[in-house]
């Protein structure tokens, strides 16, 4: 029977029926990709058979996994790409994609150089010539690095984190490290008023998405190893403020690198996820400030969806009483990571937002939050609209003191 | 999580009923595993746009029963660990390709609640050998009262109801 005769990664489960097809946002834009049922599951059939099945044009898929969200068999549509990406793709302009996908590397070392690295980065010139030699877009604008890294300011309060009766472990990522630790401290600062310490991880690095698109994968394994054996000595939850990071590491450590991820999975959460699930519980309480005053709308990335969170800050978002919340349709912004960067696909990327910015327009909100940070990027230089992370507006709405005195026992 | 209506889906007409719910001013939200091909998507987009908590590509993964026999919260396989309770719980999970029924060679249970089904004991007499005659195993269903409300061990269970498809039918 079928059921006992599963391929890897559901394969034999296609029905051929191509709702991945059509909810693909590649495929409405871009004739040369062949789209998610062909590059996955059709093409696979090839490739178990022969290799020189592979098609290059697989690069052009986002890893955005809405196909994976609209199949009705539960085909691992996404993972069969991106397996196969990472099996036989080449890059296609190597010293760039090693550029982009290193953001531990390139992040620890433009870090101490900021004040000098991001007006550099900015330059017409630059651009320029990053666009001619690395093939990086020059209509992009880097994030700005940060002079004083997440981690080097933990360190000079990690003795206060541990004077809270309870304590949570913190997943910073790369983004927050070294490009904007503000979204760490107000992290650390929502934490404390909710009565708990933030611990770090023994050892952190990059939960490796950006190398698995570029099509590093041994690296990225390297990487994955290092973050599953220290999220699994962490003797409390493991939240982080990134919903790619929690869906890389929850879901593409196992379906893409391969490895066993059971004892961690469920550790790894985002902090709206655990909060509200608290909330619910009556183990924590919010209290707000009642001059906070916002128009927002929320905007769904893409791996939210997959995992099916974006209820958690949402409902978060409305407990606040002075925010008028629109929640945007879930359409994607375009840049997946490091793709939109790329001079080729920049084309392809502002394309694919399109739908997403016209609604912000539309909706034309004060602030954009969502929980990606690349979408941040993206929702930000197209619509030149503010764009948050749900924690940044927590720890801004909350009243800090009344919140610390509710949650003090 | 609360709402006043949790719809357990699969059934092609599942995000039809959300919406009804939806127009009578509830909360509802619509747990839509895939289901078969062509299961309304126009009609699941509507149901979110007009503010139904849509749980895409979701799964019940526990049903947790309160003393008196009715249902006191679920669990779903994405939301792990964030119990869904509802003052009405809609059975709307279709048949066998969206896994609402289940069947092997002689049997046929409703996987989630396990409800009481209406079957043929004989599966000699599941099919007819005529392809083109009504097929008894279209039949199969779960038992509900007169008000709709789903059977478990002969009596209805007061806050889960079914929609759909998965009704047995006369």
């Amino acid at each position: 029977m079928q059921e006992t005769n599963i391929s890897p990664a559901n394969l034999e489960m296609c029905l051929k029926c191509n709702i991945c097809t059509d909810v693909c946002p590649m495929y409405a834009v871009n004739p040369a990709y062949p789209g998610p049922k062909q590059a996955g599951p059709d093409g696979e059939r090839y490739r178990l058979k022969d290799p020189e099945f592979f098609d290059a044009a697989l690069k052009y898929c986002l890893n955005c996994k809405r196909c994976e969200v609209a199949c009705p068999s539960g085909v691992k549509v996404a993972d069969i790409i991106a397996v196969n990406r990472l099996k036989y793709g080449k890059p296609s302009h190597p010293l760039r994609d090693r550029m982009l996908a290193s953001t531990d590397f390139v992040g620890s070392m433009a870090s101490p150089f900021a004040p000098v690295a991001n007006p550099v980065l900015g330059l017409g010139v630059t651009k320029s010539v990053m666009d001619g030699v690395l093939g990086i877009s020059e209509h992009r604008t880097f994030p700005k690095y940060s002079s004083k890294k997440f981690v080097t300011w933990f360190k000079r309060h990690a003795a206060e984190q541990e004077q809270f009766p309870r304590q949570i472990h913190y997943f910073h990522g790369c983004y927050v490290n070294y490009n904007y630790p503000q979204l760490g401290k107000d992290f650390v600062r929502l934490m404390n008023a909710c009565g708990y310490g933030v611990k770090l991880l023994e050892k952190e690095k990059c939960c490796g998405v950006a190398l698995i698109a570029n099509g590093f994968g041994d690296q990225a394994t390297k990487q994955a190893k290092i973050n599953l054996e220290s999220i699994g000595k962490a003797d409390t939850e493991v939240l982080t403020t990134s919903s790619t990071c929690s869906f890389t590491m929850r879901d593409e450590y196992e379906g893409v690198l391969g490895l066993d991820n059971s004892k961690q999975r469920n550790k790894i959460l985002l902090t709206t996820k655990w909060l509200f699930d608290k909330i619910e519980a009556g183990e924590i309480k919010l209290a707000f400030k009642e001059d906070f005053k916002m128009k927002a709308a929320y905007h769904t990335a893409c791996h939210m969806s997959k995992m099916g969170w974006q209820q958690y800050s949402i409902r978060l978002l409305k407990m606040i009483p002075g925010l008028e919340l629109t929640v945007l349709g879930q359409h994607c912004c375009g840049i997946s990571g490091t793709f939109g960067f790329k001079k080729e696909n920049y084309e392809f990327s502002k394309e694919i937002g399109q739908t997403l910015f016209d609604d912000i327009k539309a909706a034309a909100p004060e602030t954009v939050i969502t929980d990606c940070e690349t979408c941040k990027w993206q929702i930000e230089q197209f619509t030149k609209v503010p764009t948050f992370n749900p924690i940044n507006i927590l720890a801004q709405a909350i009243d800090f003191e009344k919140t610390q005195t509710l949650n003090a026992n | 999580m609360k709402f006043d209506v949790i719809i357990i889906g699969g059934d092609p007409k599942d995000a039809a009923a959300g919406l009804q719910y939806i127009k009578e001013g509830k909360s509802v939200c619509l747990i839509a595993k895939g289901g078969l091909i062509g299961v309304s998507p126009a009609e699941r987009i509507e149901f979110a746009s007009k503010g139904g908590t849509l749980l895409c590509s979701d799964e019940v993964s526990a049903v947790e029963w309160a003393q008196d026999g009715t249902v006191a919260s679920l669990r779903t396989a994405n939301l792990v660990g964030t119990p869904l309770e509802a003052e009405l719980y809609v059975l709307a999970s279709g048949r066998f390709v969206s896994g609402g029924l289940k069947a092997d060679m002689d049997r046929v249970w409703e996987p989630l609640f396990g409800a009481d089904v209406q079957f043929e004991q004989d599966p000699e007499k599941w099919c007819d050998d005529d392809f083109f005659k009504p097929q008894p195993f279209e039949k199969f269903g779960v038992k509900t009262d007169s008000d709709g409300r789903v059977l478990k061990g002969g009596k209805p269970v007061a806050n889960l109801i079914a929609y759909g498809s998965i009704i047995a039918k006369q």
